[in-house]
């Protein structure tokens, strides 16, 4: 705890942020803000006093979490800006002391606030009557949840590029006002509760008359309480993973997780995905006698279900197969380390290994899933499913060769434009096959998945049972594409072989002895 | 204690994967005439730098720091050493394609060297400083820093560098002590030398009369100084400066000249570059010409120049006139492009100094009241540019 104390980039931001006069404002106005909440709430009656706890904790996971995490997002870049992060490359202190620095660091202020905002809550709380253990609760909440968004936002704030940083905060907004949805109080099938660190201003409010505030995975009740400690906690660890993995590395060299630690991390993604589903609500009856699980949700059909689960999952692999590509450079580096080899067909299909194992593996658990919980009817088939999970495995495969290949093409940001490519095919090819949908038969659409694998999800379990051959030669198709993609991913990959070989190296001397060297 | 002028003994994994102890004479360096408040020594202090004191000491300046340093002469000791390292950049397809920063270069400074790198922009000087520090990764190739390889070890290398980029940027929100304060801690000082040696470096740095001022205040040449002062702060045996007279007043680069002049002397390694070529002349005790990312030129400043021209030119003087100096060296075998002025000559003379001593010999016998004889030694910025334009290979 003391050498976290003395951290110097803690200390740094301290002594910038917390100089004597900016403290004292700070705390000047936090006073000001609480003598007005105080004077202008009806402290008088329980329901006002909690209502002034339940304000100012709101407040400060305002302030906490937007300000301190808009100070995390600008922690890294702005170094790199101003040039000065190189400098702290070069010291001893190690990614993760670095990290904690600047994670409890660059939002000191915004602490130092929450705590001047304290004694208003506690002066609420005790009018209110609300329990000490609720209090606490919800400060460890907040702080917690905090920490796991600082934590996210200076991921992002470490492999921001120039000029990003606008997009970047506005996308971290959007991702507060998401999470902070009350899902499980009847809005959706997930039974999970508010996530955001907002949830603290609700413990506050909860009284012994009230349901238990309760979360289901995989058909077991959990405290709310504690899925956010836990999901909070695995949240920050994984985040702190890839920045201590990158932040003192070479931008040009950053590799946010390993492979096997991307796998893990996208299966874990995956499992929260699935255990959080409301698996037991059969059609048209409720799982549990509750009125969190909505009536109208309930009965979704196995198909719809497998199908939404299926592109979520699919989502998360391809965010995988995203964040394992390899650049130009590690191109050429691996070529340097291990000349032809590096150009092979194993490099070449990189990296769907992984992204297809996720998506099989992640696609037989939901089809299992569906048949343990949900026993669907005859309108399911089980070897159709199985076919869809390949499906889909083939065309996010597909489709991150695409982005592999490009990614290896000399230009200005490759993944940009293959992105903007790739969105683009996907609008145009959906317009015209939306147009001519009418006009063609089931079957020119089904071959039109070769394009829009999209297209074909919503039949195919229909399909199934008459268009085996069809469908079968869709999914090789597929599969050939992304083939063409990994040939395409090889010849560029022999591109970089070629010169490492062939250039001889000049003769070159010790400092010694004047040297000239040749100039070929 | 770690800034102790006592004897002691470190060990560190010497170049060939070894342990290696080397031995430190604090004391020696007691003697060097440098104040001992003002300049702490290195942890694993070099062979080379005590010669340098003793040479300093005992004012003989003959006395040359290489001639003393059997462990460099025989390859067995390298500060920095840089085996076949290649960076390649992109540039977009519509600008030409691949850059080569740097191109399979082969590089060993020694311990105690003043080593200048010498290039245009562009050249990859900064990209190759930036890889000596671990900042960046070498697309092929293998850097070492005290025997210790840089991109397994990044963290144990660089507590040997202390670096100074070439766009140097402060907290400006931070006082001049706070600052030196930061990087104390972060290069995990010892808490109790921690407040003892900031001062000793404002001191060394000139700026004790900053102390508590703020850093935005400071002028161009002070933030330089406190930049120095950052780089050497956790007292490392190896400085590697990029550009640090850019940007400097006239007044300015004369202190950072003596300076760095002090540091060498100290026995730290320097490795720098510079535009101003001028400055490098003056202080390196060996350069390297870069350019396209290849090094053109590597050795002791003496060798290159003399190297870098294809004959030699002379310059002899007589104490009067009326010889006819001219035209007795026109009718010498092997001399050539004779410039004559009242009482001297400049002339071009194949053949090494036996051949020039032959001819001072003659001359003298001739009768030729000579009174000097000297080699014109042109400048590095001529030199530099005839070797960049191609006109020396």
């Amino acid at each position: 705890m003391s050498e976290f104390a003395v951290n110097p980039e803690l200390l740094r931001n301290a002594r910038i942020q917390l100089r004597p006069g900016r403290a004292i404002a700070a705390a000047v106005i936090c006073a000001a803000i609480s003598l007005t909440a105080w004077s202008y709430s009806s402290y008088d009656s329980t329901e006002g006093s909690t209502g002034l706890l339940r304000l100012t904790l709101q407040l400060q996971v305002l302030v906490l979490l937007l300000g301190g995490g808009i100070a995390c997002l600008q922690s890294v870049h702005r170094e790199k800006e101003l040039n000065t992060f190189d400098y702290q490359r070069v010291t001893r202190l190690t990614s993760l002391e670095l990290a904690l620095g600047k994670l409890f660091g660059a939002p000191i202020l915004t602490y130092f606030v929450v705590l001047c905002l304290i004694p208003l809550a506690i002066f609420a709380a005790v009018l209110g009557r609300v329990g000490t253990l609720l209090v606490v609760e919800a400060y460890i909440v907040l702080l917690l949840g905090c920490i796991a968004y600082h934590s996210l936002a200076l991921l992002a704030s470490m492999v921001l590029g120039r000029g990003g940083t606008a997009m970047v905060i506005f996308g971290f907004l959007i991702l507060v006002a998401l999470t902070s949805s009350e899902t499980g109080r009847g809005e959706s099938n997930w039974l999970l509760g508010q996530f955001s660190p907002f949830a603290a201003a609700s413990f506050s409010i909860w009284s012994p008359g009230m349901p238990p505030w309760r979360d289901m995975f995989f058909g077991r009740t959990i405290w709310h309480f504690a899925t956010l400690l836990v999901l909070y906690a695995t949240f920050t660890g994984w985040f702190l993973l890839g920045i201590k993995r990158n932040l003192k590395r070479d931008p040009a060299t950053y590799e946010i997780y390993s492979p096997l630690q991307g796998f893990c991390f996208a299966m874990y993604l995956n499992i929260l995905l699935l255990g959080f589903f409301n698996w037991q609500s059969s059609p048209g009856t409720a799982f549990i006698n509750d009125s969190r699980v909505p009536k109208e949700q309930a009965g979704l059909p196995a198909t719809s279900i497998e199908q939404s689960l299926l592109l979520s999952s699919a989502w998360i692999f391809f965010v995988l197969g995203i964040l394992l590509l390899r650049n130009r450079e590690r191109a050429r580096r691996r070529v340097h380390a291990l000349s032809g080899s590096a150009a092979g067909w194993w490099a070449s299909v990189w990296p769907t290994p992984y992204v297809l194992a996720g998506i099989l593996l992640a696609g037989l658990a939901i089809v299992e899933l569906i048949r343990i919980y949900r026993q669907p009817g005859q309108d399911w088939s089980y070897p159709g499913a199985l076919f869809e999970v390949a499906f889909c495995a083939a065309w996010v495969a597909r489709d991150v060769l695409y982005l592999q290949w490009m990614n290896l093409r000399r230009t200005r940001r490759p993944l940009v434009s293959a992105f903007l490519y790739l969105v683009i095919f996907y609008t145009c090819a959906g317009i015209m096959l939306t147009v001519t949908e009418k006009l063609v038969s089931e079957r020119a659409i089904a071959v039109s998945a070769l394009l829009v694998p999209s297209q074909l999800l919503p039949r195919m379990v229909a399909m199934w049972p008459a268009n085996h051959g069809l469908l079968a030669g869709i999914l090789v198709s597929l599969a050939a594409e992304a083939f063409g993609f990994a040939f395409l991913q090889r010849k560029k990959l022999h591109e970089f072989v070629a010169p490492a070989i062939s250039a001889p190296a000049p003769t070159a001397k010790n400092s010694h002895h004047t040297t000239i060297l040749s100039s070929s | 204690m770690k800034y102790s002028n006592a004897d002691r003994a470190s060990t560190y994994k010497g170049p060939r994967g070894r342990d290696e102890t080397v031995r430190q004479d604090r004391r020696a360096l007691g003697l060097c005439g440098i104040s001992q408040a003002a300049l702490i020594l290195p942890a694993e202090i070099s062979r080379k730098s005590r010669c340098a004191a003793i040479a300093k000491r005992s004012s003989d300046l003959a006395l040359s720091i290489d001639s003393c340093d059997p462990l460099a002469e025989d390859g067995a000791q390298f500060m920095i050493k840089l085996e076949q390292v290649t960076k390649q950049y992109d540039l977009p397809s519509e600008k030409g394609g691949e850059l080569v920063a740097a191109d399979r270069l082969d590089l060993d400074i020694a311990d105690g060297e003043l080593f200048g790198l010498i290039g245009p922009n562009g050249a990859g000087k900064t990209t190759t400083l930036k890889m000596v520090c671990g900042l960046q990764v070498p697309t092929a190739g293998r850097i070492t820093v005290k025997g210790i390889d840089v991109q397994l070890e990044p963290e144990e290398a660089q507590r040997n560098i202390g670096y100074l980029a070439d766009f140097f940027s402060l907290y400006d929100e931070l006082k001049v002590w706070e600052y030196l304060d930061y990087f104390a801690r972060a290069y995990k000082m010892e808490p109790h030398t921690i407040a003892p040696r900031v001062d000793q470096v404002l001191r060394l740095m000139n700026l004790e009369t900053k102390r508590d001022a703020h850093i935005h205040g400071l002028s161009r040449g002070m933030k330089q100084r406190l930049g120095i002062g950052r780089a050497i702060i956790h007292d490392p045996p190896l400085l590697v400066l990029d550009e640090p007279a850019a940007g400097l007043d006239p007044k300015a680069r004369v202190e950072l000249k003596v300076l760095l002049k002090d540091l060498h002397a100290a026995g730290k390694t320097i490795f720098i570059t510079s535009h101003i070529l001028s400055d490098l002349e003056e202080i390196c005790t060996n350069i390297a010409i870069m350019e396209k990312g290849r090094l053109l030129r590597i050795g002791r400043l003496g060798e290159v120049m003399r190297e870098g021209k294809s004959v030699r030119r002379y310059r002899v003087r007589l104490a009067q006139s009326g010889f006819g100096l001219a035209m007795w060296l026109a009718g010498r075998v092997g001399v050539t492009g004779v410039v004559s002025e009242p009482a001297s000559a400049n002339f071009v003379l194949d053949g090494g100094d036996a051949a020039l001593a032959e001819l001072v010999k003659d001359l003298v016998a001739a009768g030729a009241p000579v009174c000097e004889v000297q080699e014109v030694v042109e400048s590095l910025e001529r030199l530099y540019s005839r070797i960049s334009s191609g006109e020396v290979m």
